[in-house]
């Protein structure tokens, strides 16, 4: 199948450049005591994971393409993780509350909701809801604004 | 008992149930946040508090499991494998009933074992080296095979991803950081929790997004609330459930193995042994049963070396020492023999935790399944968000955030062509230590690695693993031959 060897040879390239990094200068140590290198177990899993998917790639040219795929709403997918992405890099940079209130709106809005004013109340009343459950109850810190004192 | 002890009691089950359900809270961040509350209690209390506390997070990580495909806590990863597709199915009330009920058995299973046994469990316990750890964590990873529903080969890949995502960051051998290729916020390494939560809700989230299936809202309508199955289908499944709660309190004992590895060994030995194996992973009761049973019953277990000891069996027990110490009490078997009231009390109070986390499940659950009526898109709004929240207040570090979102779209694709996400996650939550057991026993056999099977109870269970991993091989070839005469 052309996904199985487009999959199989991606994730085998990847592995294989990971593998190589295990050679640099950097990691050639341990293996004192009895002790293996400190690369030595990483290159296992890694040999195992090229391993894997070599044989992917190369059973996908002796499979057909009967396997059925799901209908992937590429636009929406895109749209849904760009905001959930945006929404998490803001959250990081500018704060919990400031970043997940238009998040939160604009993510449900991408899911395809569309009732703005309860969408409005919610996008407020949940983040709020969570912010004050972290910080006031269980006095956990959430990510704070560079620009605000109290959030 | 007082009215404090009581109060302690029913606080601590209901705030564990409900941290517990969050995802990336889990058994030790509700532990740490109660434990300045325990200050100003008296000894007895405080236990109260610390030990429902305990035992109710471990069930609460199972209702966000089955009801959002997003375990609350690493030991309920296993119950995401049947307990979510019963969901699905529109049997959420169900499912939460199997976990509720095998949870307060596996719990009472060990506490009854931690009476009758605890200090001759410990001694037992310590014999219990490096090298039979890597031994059962040998065995845990056949689970990685089990659990490759559909593909084997995609689920190996998916495990030696996971594998591999165990070693970035430091090495506790060395100190050395690997994999780090210069970001500083990886030198730490990757979090088991902003892993998990990628893998599992947010690939969840982005995949509802992009594959719209017909009906599927209308079938997460039919199974609100809690409903425990009749008698005749437990009876059918008893030998999963003492068998899973055995395995249980078993690896609970051992100290630094964890309720994780127990649920994972426990679900793949349920799956190897029973008639309905290849109803695993699409919604079979037993497959719940065997992750919950484990892991209440390793609560229980952990408490053997922790109090017999002083030694902590696993990360929430390290804070229940802590808070004994606070109140001055030193846990070994000074205790046990100085204070056996004492000892007696937290006995009955493991107890009345595990009789009440029925009800916490049966009240719990009446509240979390209405979140299934909400429209999907809020719903799936509600995951990402408290998946980001959860990546992020387990270490305070932005990385683990990015992580997660990472974690999500990569998953997303990886399930586009077939590849499950259970394997990634078991190889993450047991890389660690599969590496440092093998590591450490290397060390103390000089280099050899044949010095390995010189272990009897190592190689008892290397020979398991071979039996386990050869025996469907074998019986597979075994009826090809018989056939074809």
């Amino acid at each position: 199948m052309a996904t199985d060897r487009i999959y199989g040879a991606a994730l085998f390239l990847a592995a294989a450049l990971l593998f190589l990094t295990t050679y640099s200068a950097e990691y050639q140590q341990g293996g004192q005591f009895g002790d293996v290198s400190t690369v030595f177990v990483p290159r296992i899993f890694l040999i195992a994971w090229m391993l894997f998917a070599a044989i992917q790639c190369i059973g996908g040219f002796f499979r057909e393409d009967a396997e059925a795929y799901p209908a992937v709403q590429w636009g929406k997918l895109g749209a849904v993780s760009a905001v959930a992405i945006l929404a998490a890099f803001a959250m990081l940079g500018a704060g919990f509350l400031i970043a997940t209130i238009p998040g939160f709106f604009l993510f449900t809005w991408a899911f395809g909701y569309r009732r703005p004013v309860i969408l409005a109340i919610l996008s407020i009343v949940f983040p709020i809801g969570i912010w004050l459950l972290f910080i006031h109850v269980f006095k956990l810190p959430l990510p704070h604004s560079p620009w605000f004192d109290s959030f | 008992m007082t009215l404090e002890v009581f109060t302690a009691i029913i606080a601590g089950t209901i705030f564990g149930t409900f941290i517990g359900a969050l995802p990336g809270m889990g058994s030790v961040v509700a532990l740490v946040v109660a434990l300045p509350f325990t200050f100003s209690m008296s000894v007895n209390a405080a236990i109260a508090l610390v030990l429902c506390i305990y035992c109710s997070s471990v069930f609460g990580g199972s209702i966000s499991a089955i009801l959002i495909n997003t375990p609350g806590t690493p030991q309920s990863a296993a119950t995401v494998f049947d307990g979510y597709p019963m969901t699905q199915q529109g049997k959420a009330d169900l499912a939460l009933g199997w976990a509720t009920v095998s949870s307060v058995v596996g719990g009472l299973f060990s506490l009854i074992i931690l009476m009758l046994a605890a200090p001759q469990l410990a001694a037992f316990g310590v014999r219990f080296g490096q090298v039979e750890t890597f031994a059962l964590i040998l065995f845990a990873l056949t689970c990685i095979a089990w659990v490759s529903r559909g593909s084997t080969l995609k689920g190996l890949i998916a495990g030696a991803i996971g594998l591999f995502l165990a070693t970035v960051g430091p090495d506790t051998m060395t100190g050395l950081s690997r994999f780090h290729f210069g970001i500083a916020e990886l030198s730490g390494g990757f979090s088991l929790i902003s892993v998990l939560v990628g893998f599992f809700a947010m690939s969840e989230v982005f995949s509802r997004a992009a594959i719209r299936e017909e009906g599927q809202t209308e079938h997460l309508l039919s199974g609100v609330g809690f409903r425990v199955a009749p008698w005749p289908e437990w009876r059918t499944r008893l030998r999963t459930l003492i068998q899973s709660s055995v395995i249980g309190t078993f690896i609970g004992v051992l100290p630094g193995t964890g309720a994780t590895v127990a649920t994972f060994v426990s679900y793949a030995e349920a799956k190897r042994a029973s008639r309905r194996r290849d109803q695993y992973g699409k919604g079979e009761p037993e497959g719940v049963i065997a992750s919950e049973a484990a892991n209440n019953a390793v609560t229980g277990g952990a408490l053997v070396p922790t109090l017999a000891l002083g030694i902590p069996g696993d990360g929430g027990t390290a804070v229940i020492m802590g808070a004994l110490l606070i109140h001055g009490l030193v846990p070994g078997v000074q205790l046990f023999r100085n204070q056996p009231e004492l000892i007696m009390g937290a006995f009955i109070i493991l107890f009345f935790a595990n009789i009440l986390m029925f009800f916490a499940g049966l009240l719990g659950s009446q509240v979390f399944t209405r979140l299934l009526r909400l429209p999907e898109a809020i719903l799936m709004a509600m995951v990402l968000l408290m998946s980001l929240v959860g990546a992020f207040a387990v270490r305070g570090n932005p990385a683990d955030v990015i992580a997660a979102i990472l974690a999500g779209v990569v998953g997303v694709l990886l399930r586009f062509n077939g590849v499950p996400m259970a394997p990634i996650v078991i190889g993450m939550a047991l890389g660690k230590t599969f590496e440092e057991s093998f590591r450490q026993g290397m060390m103390m056999n000089d280099g050899s690695f044949l010095a390995f099977f010189g272990h009897p109870i190592a190689l008892g269970i290397f020979i398991l693993t071979l039996l386990v991993v050869g025996w469907p091989i074998a019986s597979r070839r075994i009826r090809g031959v018989r056939h074809d005469e």
